[in-house]
């Protein structure tokens, strides 16, 4: 069930559908991934950005 | 036998390029372990006597042991360890997690001796932006007027002493949900339930299109100015970033946060004001900075490598 309400902050939940991921971005995690062969691609939008398999990790612990 | 350990999250890309560069430039063995794959991994041993090693499960599928270990990069411990479908009560599976968790760190707070990048508990307690922006302005940085509160009258009260708009953003981050920072104007803030339900930072946008972000490895500073007109510039389309070197003062200042904080690294979040005016708005103990060098050519990953062999050499290793 939807949430009605909840905090403010919370109403800031990012869509990334509209990111185009830099090509210089792009072009140097290419590079990583094929020059070290147990490292698989970012799979999260934003790649080394948002930084985790799991999906956006800009969070700390 | 591995020398340095990073503690992290599995098919994490800062992990494996300092691994390879620890290897190729210092001829140092970096031990990768998965802090969400412990479960189901096998491989990890203590004993109260010490009479056999702690061992650890790296990600590779082999051990570690932690008594030859001189150096540990504490970089994640968190995420969502992955736990096999076959435990199926949700109870166990929380447990198995929680042990999984409490064994890795009781391993390493128990028989680690060496250099923490940095303090597992320092880490945790300088995530609190709290304590960061009180850290921050008692060492003489401008920080933004801020409010953190759960009291729809204050809120507003805030709001308006601000011009009737202001910048609201989540204390914490959340796994797996890209988070920003957003415009809240005075009139969009009426329901008090909302307000009232967890505490939020409102704070006093700081105008402009360039932020810094900057990377602090022990003494050494290093610099990226991002241009963005986005309030966030996390996803933005619009981003540029270049290496920048900032004055002395403001790299003393930040290097005293760290300091304030017990930690050893650390990647700050800074805004410029039109007039040229360094704001802090947080600092991560652990944030992400390998797609500054992917989006500028600033070579962190050297940085950084360079950062892990020099503290090795002070624990003389």
């Amino acid at each position: 069930m939807a949430n009605t309400f909840g905090p403010v902050a919370g109403r800031f939940t990012r869509s990334t559908a509209d990111y185009v991921q830099p090509a210089s971005l792009a072009r140097w995690e290419r590079s990583a991934v094929e020059r070290l062969p147990q490292m698989r691609p970012p799979r999260g939008p934003g790649g080394s950005i948002s930084g985790s398999g799991q999906g956006w990790d800009d969070c700390d612990e | 036998m591995s020398k340095m350990a990073i503690v992290t999250l599995e098919g994490d890309i800062h992990a494996y390029l300092i691994q390879d560069a620890m290897a190729r430039t210092y001829g140092v063995d970096v031990a990768i372990v998965a802090a969400d794959r412990i479960p189901a991994a096998g491989g990890l041993n203590w004993q109260d006597d010490q009479s056999e090693p702690v061992t650890l499960p790296t990600e590779d599928g082999g051990t570690v042991e932690v008594s030859g270990l001189r150096l540990l990069w504490w970089r994640r411990c968190h995420g969502r360890p992955e736990v096999p479908a076959a435990v199926c009560d949700p109870a166990m599976r929380e447990l198995v997690v929680k042990d999984s968790l409490s064994a890795l760190r009781g391993s390493l707070i128990s028989a680690f001796t060496g250099t923490w990048i940095s303090d597992p508990y320092a880490t945790e307690r300088a995530q609190n932006k709290l304590l960061q922006l009180r850290v921050a302005r008692a060492v003489g940085l401008t920080v933004p007027r801020t409010l953190i509160s759960s009291d729809p009258e204050q809120i507003r009260a805030f709001a308006q002493a601000q011009g009737g708009t202001v910048v609201a953003k989540a204390l914490t981050g959340l796994l797996g949900t890209a988070l920003e920072a957003g415009r809240v104007r005075l009139d969009s803030l009426q329901n008090e339930d909302e307000m009232r339900l967890a505490p939020t930072i409102y704070q006093q946008e700081v105008s402009g299109k360039d932020h810094l972000r900057v990377m602090v490895f022990g003494e050494r500073v290093h610099a990226a100015r991002i241009r963005s007109a986005e309030l966030d510039w996390r996803l933005a389309n619009d981003a540029t970033i270049v290496p920048v070197e900032l004055d002395a003062g403001l790299q003393d200042m930040l290097r005293l946060v760290l300091v304030k904080l017990g930690l050893r690294m650390g990647v700050f979040d800074l805004k410029i004001t039109p007039g040229g005016q360094p704001v802090f708005l947080e600092v991560n103990p652990q944030g992400q900075f390998l797609f500054v060098e992917g989006m500028s050519d600033l070579p962190l990953t050297d940085a950084f490598a360079r950062f892990a062999a020099d503290e090795l050499a002070l624990v003389g290793a």
